[in-house]
């Protein structure tokens, strides 16, 4: 029974967490009054001081009091006028029960009754209309909201060469549209689920049902409700609650923003989650692998995109461990250095005065801050940045005696070496993991490297992401899905979904399709 | 049982293989080469029978008691005290075990690379490591081992190939000068690694696939025995008879690369191809330690143990022998006798009194 105490002990504190938070809940949550007056009265009451909620009195058929609730220019007005208030406002209708006003006299194609108060409340934030109509019990939620969103733009962060360039934006209506429109089939199923108290922000869970596992989604689900949050701004809330690890600096879910990338990992059994307000979508889960693949190796052909990628992987050790080789061999190490090479580094550290040590997280540190600078400043003065930080670090750095010239060099390749990881979310812990390993570099040579590489592969090793194996297929090995981690196998050759994500439905394309004179169509065959 | 995790017998084979060769492959033909001369890769051929022995025996004792390893049955084959006092035996020698191999390593570095580094640095920071990757259970181990050991064990055999530029042939002739004697003799110096191959009695309870345990297991023995007999070959290609003056004799091998002015000096790629290894093997002997410990002792778990230990291991290390000459002629002298008795000779008499005490009973039974 002690497995159980720890989660009892949660749910008690939950409860008074509920309690401290909810204030107004009482009012809301109670039923609509069968009495007209007394239900707008308190609708007035509840958005009292909100200058931007309209309530239109009206009647119904000339004689039937009736009310209609909308937020100014979030509710589409000249929808409101046409489609409710003009059939309505007739002299021949007569108003005993919404269905039948519903059915017969509302030319509006999405319409609801509404039992309580939080609900009518929550359908107008949402740019709803609300219909009350005196004598007749609860209200009529009317959906013809409109709101300006952003227009589908390629997303800034995801560059492609070859492959579709769509985005997603902040709505997440227009998002599952997106998806939608690529995954032509039933089997496409969005889950919505509404988180935050004070937000109620729209959260849809996006899978493939036959592809996904069943238990994996049911993960999913329960790790979101879980959550009780009073405001939900981006999908980085949602991020920090679900995943595996919360002290790793290592990120456990993809973040994407773009259509086609969402859509693909959906067909490999994945799950995505989108979040209202916010163009990041989810992903998960997710190996380290696949945060090393870029969307276009797919697109691209599968021998340059096998050469990309192997470089990629190569870049990815060099973007954490180059500064702590280069200051392991010069000062530990020299004998490793060729000998000309050696003479050169030697004289260019002649003028400094500090160990390579040193120098090394002076230059990191000079070139991170650089980094930061760049990304946060307006794009008018991003332009000085560049010039400053090209002529202090290059050029006057070195002149001055403050840095070598080598290690510049060293710090550059670096930078670069972190630009080719597809995904920044990756790029971050390896930024911060280079500067304790450059001290430990500095300390006890490549042995101290090792060591913390040591600890990182351990660490990872340790890491899971919704249960899969951070390393997987690497380690522990998935033979079949390598063929998708060392080298981009060709399309026909990547018959098989990932064996951890969809063991019952692994298949995910006829077999024998290698092209070729072997399949006909050899315009010498047919002579 | 304290262990969750679940290993396949591919897993428990390359860690077996990584575990086992790495120190052997450092410093054991210039001792093997003192008894055996010029026939040292005869040798590994005979010591490898320990190995195959030593994996049977585990694999028949882990069948009459499955899903137990050595600490947890050698209390119901020969009674409650005697069976423990055996398995505090086989702590400690592995807990020693840990020590020698923590101190080779620091020995081995500090010798070559961080001259003025205290020992202690050297031994402490890797045993924090390896304590670091055992708190992670037997799952973390095999992923580690998985993540590291194919690119290390592709750098470390292409880079031996490389050495054919200084190969003579001629330095293994001739064959048997002195009769079949000295190669036997010699066998003792790589038994002491092949007898370690009685750990597999710590993993065979841990896998999913336990049908493929003793195949898998013998191949993991076949693959450290070509390995021993590559490694002893080209030291004796390289140098003859001048390896037995050199303590790390592979080592000194990979120093006369040299191509293009560029690939040479190979030294800082060596150091990390062995530190791989050799991380890998204190994981998993550290591991069979802090597992073994809790299960005498019955603790429910072993995870929070691994650090204590480590303390344990690196101060042993310290003390285990006094310099690097004293741990080269204990590898020599003592070891050959103390780890086959250990490994081989005492899994023998155990399972035979085994087989004699559940002698007439039906299969699957076992005597309590």
């Amino acid at each position: 029974m002690s497995i159980f105490r720890g989660i009892r002990k949660k749910k008690r504190k939950k409860e008074i967490i509920s309690q401290g938070i909810d204030g107004w809940g009482s009012q809301l949550n109670s039923s609509l009054d069968a009495d007209f007056e007394e239900n707008r009265r308190i609708f007035r009451d509840l958005f009292t001081d909100c200058y931007d909620v309209i309530f239109h009195p009206f009647r119904v058929g000339e004689q039937v009091q009736a009310e209609l609730i909308y937020i100014q220019n979030m509710s589409n007005v000249e929808e409101i006028n046409e489609n409710v208030l003009t059939p309505l406002m007739e002299k021949k209708v007569d108003p005993r029960d919404f269905q039948t006003i519903l059915e017969r006299r509302l030319p509006i194609s999405s319409a609801k009754p509404v039992s309580t108060f939080s609900e009518g409340a929550q359908a107008l934030t949402m740019g709803n209309a609300l219909l009350l109509i005196k004598g007749v019990a609860g209200a009529l939620d009317l959906s013809v909201n409109k709101w300006e969103k952003r227009g589908i733009t390629e997303p800034e962060n995801e560059p492609v060469i070859r492959g579709p360039k769509e985005g997603f934006i902040e709505s997440v209506r227009i998002n599952t549209t997106l998806i939608r429109r690529r995954l032509r089939t039933p089997q496409l199923k969005l889950k919505s689920l509404h988180l935050g108290r004070y937000t109620h922000t729209e959260v849809i869970v996006a899978y493939m049902e036959d592809i996904v596992h069943p238990d994996l989604l049911e993960e999913v689900i329960r790790r979101l409700e879980r959550i009780d949050i009073d405001g939900v701004i981006d999908s980085g809330y949602i991020e920090g609650f679900i995943e595996d690890h919360p002290f790793s600096p290592f990120p456990q879910v993809l973040t994407t923003e773009k259509t086609d990338v969402v859509t693909a990992e959906l067909l490999e059994g994945r799950i995505a989650i989108l979040v209202d307000g916010s163009p990041v979508v989810l992903v998960v889960p997710i190996t380290l692998t696949t945060m090393l693949q870029a969307a276009e190796d797919y697109y691209s052909r599968y021998i340059p995109a096998t050469m990309i990628r192997s470089l990629r992987y190569l870049m990815f050790l060099v973007s954490i461990a180059l500064p702590s080789f280069y200051v392991a061999t010069t000062t530990f190490h020299q004998e490793a250095i060729p000998t000309e090479q050696l003479i050169s580094f030697a004289a260019a550290r002649e003028q400094i005065p500090v160990p390579s040590l040193v120098e090394a997280l002076l230059m990191e540190f000079a070139f991170e801050a650089l980094r930061e600078a760049g990304l946060r400043l307006p794009r008018i003065i991003g332009s000085a940045v560049t010039i400053v930080g090209a002529l202090v670090i290059g050029e006057a750095a070195v002149s001055a005696g403050l840095v070598s010239a080598p290690m510049v060099i060293v710090v550059a390749a670096t930078g670069i070496a972190s630009f080719t990881i597809p995904r920044y979310a990756l790029g971050l812990p390896m930024r911060a993991l280079r500067f304790p390993l450059l001290i430990l570099s500095g300390t006890l040579g490549i042995v101290g490297m090792l060591l913390g590489l040591f600890a990182i592969v351990v660490h990872l090793c340790t890491l899971s992401s919704f249960g899969v194996p951070y390393l997987s297929p690497l380690a522990p090995w998935q033979k079949r899905d390598l063929k998708d981690v060392l080298w981009r196998a060709p399309w026909w050759k990547m018959d098989r979904r990932p064996q951890e994500l969809s063991p019952s439905n692994l298949r995910r394309e006829a077999p024998d399709q290698k092209p070729g004179p072997a399949q006909g169509g050899d315009r010498r065959d047919s002579k | 049982m304290i262990e969750r995790g679940r290993i396949s017998s591919g897993q428990m084979a390359l860690i077996l293989f990584a575990g086992i060769s790495t120190t052997g492959t450092l410093v054991s033909p210039n001792m093997t080469g003192w008894y055996a001369g010029r026939d040292l890769w005869l040798s590994v051929l005979w010591a490898s029978l320990y190995g195959f022995v030593a994996v049977g025996l585990a694999f028949r004792l882990h069948r009459i008691y499955p899903g137990e390893n050595i600490i947890q049955y050698s209390p119901r084959i020969l009674g409650t005290f005697p069976g423990k006092a055996l398995g505090l035996l086989f702590l400690v020698s592995y807990l020693v075990l840990v020590g020698i191999t923590l101190r080779e390593y620091a020995e081995f570095v500090k010798g070559i690379f961080l001259p003025q580094t205290p020992m202690t640095v050297i031994v402490g920071s890797m045993m924090l490591v390896s304590a670091f990757a055992v708190k992670g259970g037997v799952e973390v181990i095999v992923r580690v081992t998985q993540a590291l050991l194919p690119a290390a064990l592709l750098i470390f055999l292409v880079t031996l190939c490389l050495t054919v530029q200084s190969w003579d042939v001629q330095h293994l002739f001739p064959i048997l000068e002195k009769g079949i004697g000295p190669s036997l003799k010699g066998s003792m110096v790589p038994g002491i690694w092949f007898s370690e191959f009685f750990v597999i009695t710590f993993l065979l309870p841990l896998l999913a696939d336990p049908s493929k345990g003793l195949r898998r297991g013998l191949i993991a023995v076949t693959s450290v025995a070509l390995l021993f007999l590559y490694i002893n070959l080209i030291c004796l290609f390289v140098f003859g008879m001048e390896y037995l003056v050199m303590v790390y004799p592979l080592f000194e091998a990979t120093r006369y690369i040299s191509y293009a002015q560029f690939f040479e000096h190979l030294d800082a790629i060596m150091l990390m191809l062995w530190m791989t290894g050799i991380f890998i093997k204190l994981c998993l002997v550290h591991y069979v330690v802090v597992l073994g410990t809790s299960q005498w002792l019955n603790l429910s778990d072993y995870q929070p143990y691994s650090l204590p230990m480590a303390f344990l291991a690196a101060g042993l290390s310290l003390w285990v022998v006094p310099s690097s000459q004293e741990l080269y002629r204990a590898i020599s002298t003592i070891f050959p006798f103390s780890f086959p008795g250990t490994n081989v000779l005492i899994p023998l008499l155990l399972w035979l009194i085994a087989e004699w005490r559940n002698r007439g009973l039906q299969k699957g039974e076992v005597v309590q």
